[in-house]
């Protein structure tokens, strides 16, 4: 059965493609996707009050170094296969090294809904993993360590919403206490509904992106369907080694099989303003997420299942 | 299309197609049709593209070229 909140992404894309004018107000859009991210780290938050996990410190060590990996695997590709310079080739693998928020929110929403466990920590690794892969990107565009250091990665801290919002909330519930149950009524129980309205911007975004995709883009079709799937295999082989249980197995594939269209974006206008964005943005937002949203996360899911039934 | 890319979509696809027998094999609603349709999808591009290629072989074949009729002359 297809997934109520899913449903309204599909909504999106399909509307889009027709032609539909759904107007969504600019600020509504940003608003919800700082609601999302809030949420994702006060869910973590709350789970951490509970339990403080001693091998947290090597796993996210293992998670970090496997953010480093992906874009090590999508760079060659880019370059030998796609035929893309230097400067494009490490912007897009940065994207695939990076997470995407709505996808882990998608998969966590489906996770609840089927009552499946995963480990409470895992919006840290949200935030993990979104910093190395730009930084990889980087290097491999630029071919070297010079444009990479302290003040550029104070910067990109300070400056990644996504990075800031999460650990910030995180950190906020698991200090809070109790207190933090005055957010639940709008932070938690509203998430569905909340993410359902921000799926459905991101379908018209996407339904967008695939209006633009020219006939001559089997390639980069083809690297948004398969940089997910191979992703996904590696996560779900880092979970597995990890020894996560099955929601944190799917979600620890989904992170891999996900790729950045907030964060990264951001960060590579301001740090390879050279780079075509267009290309970057087509590939992850209007292939591999509605890829990703559709069917690589309830296969995970599933998979996931299956390995620890 | 230039070969690496042909050959880069074939290989997409059938990892896609494993997927969806994985799913199939794994009880995912849908996964089991989608891959016959994708496989279907596949057959059709790849015996156009064979048949194309097969085209435009035997038609070099077959066409008289200068060095043919200098042999002949």
């Amino acid at each position: 059965m297809l997934d109520a909140v899913v449903a309204f992404f599909l909504l999106g894309i399909i509307s889009q493609l027709l032609g539909a004018k759904l107007n969504f107000p600019e600020g509504l859009y940003k608003f919800l996707s700082m609601f999302l991210m809030i949420a994702i780290g006060l869910k973590g938050g709350i789970a951490l009050q509970q339990h403080v996990d001693p091998v947290l410190l090597p796993m996210s060590l293992a998670v970090i170094a496997f953010g480093l990996l992906l874009p090590l695997i999508a760079f060659p590709i880019l370059r030998h296969v796609g035929e893309f310079n230097r400067i494009d080739a490490g912007a897009i693998a940065a994207h695939y090294g990076s997470v995407s928020v709505a996808t882990y929110a998608v998969a966590v929403s489906l996770l609840d809904a089927k009552n499946i466990e995963y480990e409470a920590y895992f919006p840290l690794f949200v935030v993990l993993l979104e910093m190395p892969a730009i930084i990889v990107g980087l290097i491999l565009a630029r071919g070297s360590l010079a444009s990479i250091n302290a003040k550029f990665v104070k910067k990109e801290l300070v400056a990644n919403q996504s990075i800031l919002l999460m650990l910030g909330s995180l950190l906020i519930a698991y200090f809070a206490g109790e207190s933090v149950n005055k957010l639940q009524p709008f932070f938690i129980d509203l998430f569905s509904g909340v993410l359902a309205l921000f799926l459905l911007k991101m379908g018209l975004i996407a339904g967008e992106q695939l209006k633009k995709l020219k006939r001559d883009s089997v390639f980069l079709v083809s690297f948004g369907v398969f940089m997910p799937m191979v992703g996904g295999m590696a996560g779900l082989g880092l979970g597995y080694v990890l020894q996560f249980s099955a929601g944190g197995l799917a979600l620890m594939a989904v992170l891999g099989a996900s790729a950045s269209y907030i964060a990264v974006p951001a960060a590579m206008k301001e740090s390879l303003p050279e780079a075509n964005a267009g290309i970057s943005i087509t590939s992850s937002l209007g292939i591999s997420f509605p890829f990703n949203v559709v069917f690589v996360v309830p296969f995970f899911i599933a998979l996931a299942q299956f390995l620890r039934a | 299309m230039k070969r690496r890319t042909w050959l880069f979509a074939t290989l997409t696809c059938a990892t896609l197609m494993l997927f969806f027998l994985i799913g199939h094999h794994i009880g995912m609603p849908g996964s089991g049709f989608a891959g016959v349709a994708l496989a279907l999808a596949m057959f059709t591009l790849v015996s156009k593209k064979l048949s194309k290629r097969q085209l435009s072989k035997s038609s070099s074949e077959f066409a008289i070229t200068p060095t043919k009729l200098n042999k002949h002359a």
